[in-house]
């Protein structure tokens, strides 16, 4: 009896996230880091994509996405993202460190963990970045663009 | 009639001496120490590995890139659920890679942890050659001659089929990447 109350809890922990595409990439953030989300037409807005510094394969091509506005300790900033954006709770049993000589000589600090959904070939990588470790680039039009969620 | 028994026990039929000599020649083979290795190719240069550091040889398949990585490090596979990153060996190696064919293949590469924790990566190559012991004595110490990139990670030379076959230190190749000396 006390097996299967362990395992229930077990099943029910899970991460929430606000998951997002960008080019041909699948990212994912805590759901409590993202404060808010708006329709943009704009393709000058400040793009995660360049943020990441995405080779041009993965990069998106120049569609309209989503602003989403991140919580980050130097105050809120506004990226552009593909679509669909959705929440979504990924069991903590699926959520993988990354590899240690990925880890080692991973360049970018927000990219944290990462999860595979679906088995090869059709398996989807999903990248959990940390939207407080996300490189700050401070933009004219970071100010402009402010999400009304 | 007792001169011709008299004659098959004295001396040994050929069959007889055949069989000593298979015998003697497995001995002597059993008898030799031998150390497993995988036998790769990248491009057309062949290299090894211990056959203890690699715990799988895997068939191509998607490689996801990840954001921030070095070219050299190409992406990441599903490995039955787990995660490993896989490197492009011919970057660290100084040697360009063919184009893709079936042939091309991924060594999940174990190093076994002394000072550090054990280590896992998947190791791209071109093919695999082959999976067999090499006798210790045939390997010879790397020549002064190689490559710079080579030097310090080659542990020996052997024959495989009448071309050069560098062996190659995975542990130390993993220290050097982790340490981004690769």
């Amino acid at each position: 009896m006390s097996r299967t109350m362990d395992q229930q809890a077990t099943d029910a922990s899970g991460i929430d996230l606000v998951r997002f595409r960008v080019g041909t990439l699948t990212l994912a953030v805590e759901r409590a880091k993202v404060l808010g989300m708006c329709e943009t037409q704009d393709p000058l807005a400040p793009s995660l994509a360049d943020l990441l510094q995405m080779q041009e394969s993965a990069a998106p091509a120049a569609s309209l996405g989503r602003l989403l506005e991140f919580d980050h300790p130097d105050g809120p900033h506004s990226l552009r993202v593909d679509e669909p954006v959705i929440h979504w709770r990924l069991p903590t049993s699926d959520l993988r460190p990354l590899p240690p000589l990925l880890a080692a000589r991973q360049g970018l600090a927000c990219v944290r963990a990462l999860a595979c959904v679906g088995h090869p070939p059709d398996d989807t990588l999903i990248i959990v970045l940390d939207a407080w470790l996300l490189p700050r680039r401070v933009t004219a039009a970071d100010d402009v663009h402010s999400p009304d969620d | 009639m007792s001169t011709s028994i008299k004659s098959e026990v004295g001396e040994k039929d050929p069959l007889a001496s055949a069989l000593d000599q298979s015998h003697s020649a497995d001995q002597s083979i059993v008898e030799a120490a031998t150390v497993k290795h995988v036998i790769f190719a990248i491009d057309e240069a062949l290299f090894a590995f211990p056959g203890g550091n690699v715990a799988e040889i895997l068939p191509l398949t998607t490689i996801h890139y990840v954001p921030g990585c070095p070219p050299s490090l190409e992406g990441v596979i599903n490995v039955r659920g787990d995660i490993t990153s896989v490197i492009r060996l011919g970057d660290l190696l100084g040697c360009r890679h063919a184009p893709d064919s079936r042939r091309a293949a991924i060594l999940l590469g174990q190093s076994r942890g002394t000072d550090d924790a054990p280590m896992r990566s998947g190791l791209r190559v071109d093919r695999v050659e082959d999976v067999l012991d090499v006798i210790e004595e045939s390997i010879l110490p790397p020549t002064d001659t190689l490559p710079e990139q080579l030097r310090g990670l080659a542990t020996g030379i052997f024959q495989h089929h009448g071309q050069a076959v560098i062996a190659l230190d995975l542990e130390r190749l993993f220290q050097d990447y982790r340490r981004a000396l690769r």
